[in-house]
């Protein structure tokens, strides 16, 4: 483990919008308990031009927070979270708690080592969630109890966490989950049955294999069981296997999300009109990056790629 | 990525008002066996002509446009059985 100074936390947000028509793009955030977020302030007014509608986050670069990378939270309609790198996080990645109504899409996020925490925490019974070719190496997919989510082209990976890496507990028929990987957690402490969903009595029920869970709800008929070899070179996060003991801290300059062309996640994917429709190959790929693809821009351009921005 | 439309459609529920008959009052065998195939009739007539058997379009509003995204939302109203 790599010594790791202490940073005191100068406020709670790196960046809290409210209203319409924001642009957050392109920031470099590290040291704040949430990097970015719509501010909740409960119940949207009734009033058009005092909703939080039409937010776009996108192509930034966000090391080391107490709590969530993301925050949709208290946002209503049409929040756009892109292309966005995260790397260290106590609790989530990106968080729908709630947004009011929906839809927000969450589409080519990079989030790297959550220690028993989740890719997405959508907690309120948040309609419309859509999360398209994102690469979450947490502990899990979601969280809570949900209608009428999308997620196609996504890649989840368990970390060995003592939880399942898929909890799809959707409220309604209407819902579509289908071409995305999920790596099993393994650890001494995980469960065994592995991907979860709700029955007709509203009961959450496990299965040991996507197969299996596949059969039952009819979702992930495309879906991919995969590992840590879809990359080109990336590793599994060491994390604590207790919640308060300390876990590594990552560096997104160390880390290689690229994918391994001859790998099971490239052309894995399903065409998404205006989403993904220059992809290389046969299909799209899934996760974030595409193979061939010219580099992404996380954080603040003009800086070294090489080299980190906080340090 | 291209840039980016995104929609919010919204559901909104159609209120139906429903009269009540006055219930003390009471009427003569004879009186009801003629008031209640004509109520009947004209429930079914009422009902006939307020049906709705398509989507029904509500307001659509235009956001505040971004550097790269549209968004709009659309209020939708579904039939009078909620198939839609």
């Amino acid at each position: 483990m790599i010594p790791y100074g202490t940073h005191l936390l100068d406020s709670y947000y790196g960046i809290k919008v409210y209203g319409s028509g924001h642009v957050i793009a392109h920031n470099s955030i590290a040291f704040f308990h949430d990097s970015i977020g719509v501010s909740t302030y409960g119940t949207p007014e009734d009033e058009q031009e005092l909703k939080a509608v039409s937010i776009d986050i996108y192509n930034n670069d966000l090391h080391l927070q107490v709590d969530d990378f993301v925050e949709g939270d208290g946002g209503v309609h049409n929040i756009r979270v892109m292309r966005n790198r995260g790397v260290n996080a106590v609790e989530n990645g990106i968080s729908a708690q709630p947004v009011f109504g929906g839809p927000a899409y969450y589409i080519r996020n990079i989030v790297y080592s959550i220690p028993l925490g989740g890719a997405l925490k959508i907690h309120g019974s948040v309609p419309g969630l859509t999360a398209y070719h994102n690469t979450f190496i947490t502990e899990n997919n979601t969280g809570s109890r949900y209608p009428n989510s999308n997620f196609r082209n996504n890649l989840f990976f368990g970390t060995d966490g003592p939880t399942v890496v898929s909890s799809l507990h959707l409220t309604t028929p209407y819902s579509v989950s289908d071409y995305n990987g999920y790596r099993p957690n393994r650890g001494p402490n995980s469960p065994e049955e592995q991907f979860n969903l709700l029955n007709a009595a509203g009961d959450s029920v496990g299965f040991k294999t996507l197969k299996s869970f596949s059969r039952t709800s009819g979702l992930e008929k495309n879906s991919l069981t995969i590992d840590f070899d879809v990359f080109e070179d990336l590793q599994k996060p060491i994390h604590a296997l207790e919640r308060g003991l300390p876990s590594p801290v990552y560096h997104a300059v160390d880390l290689n999300f690229e994918l391994d062309p001859n790998g099971k996640a490239v052309d894995a994917g399903v065409l998404i009109p205006n989403v993904n429709d220059s992809y290389n190959g046969k299909a799209p790929d899934l996760g974030a990056l595409e193979t061939g693809a010219p580099p992404e821009v996380h954080g603040a351009r003009r800086l070294d790629p090489g080299q980190e921005f906080y340090r | 990525m291209h840039p980016f439309w995104t929609i919010s459609l919204k559901l909104g529920l159609t209120h139906n008002l429903i009269k009540t008959l006055p219930t003390k009052k009471t009427y003569p065998e004879n009186t009801m066996r003629k008031i209640i195939p004509t109520l009947c009739f004209v429930s079914i007539a009422i009902a006939s002509g307020f049906a709705q058997n398509g989507v029904q379009r509500g307001e659509f509003i235009v956001e505040p446009p971004t550097l790269q995204n549209l968004g709009f939302e659309w209020y939708i109203g579904s039939d009078d059985r909620y198939r839609l």
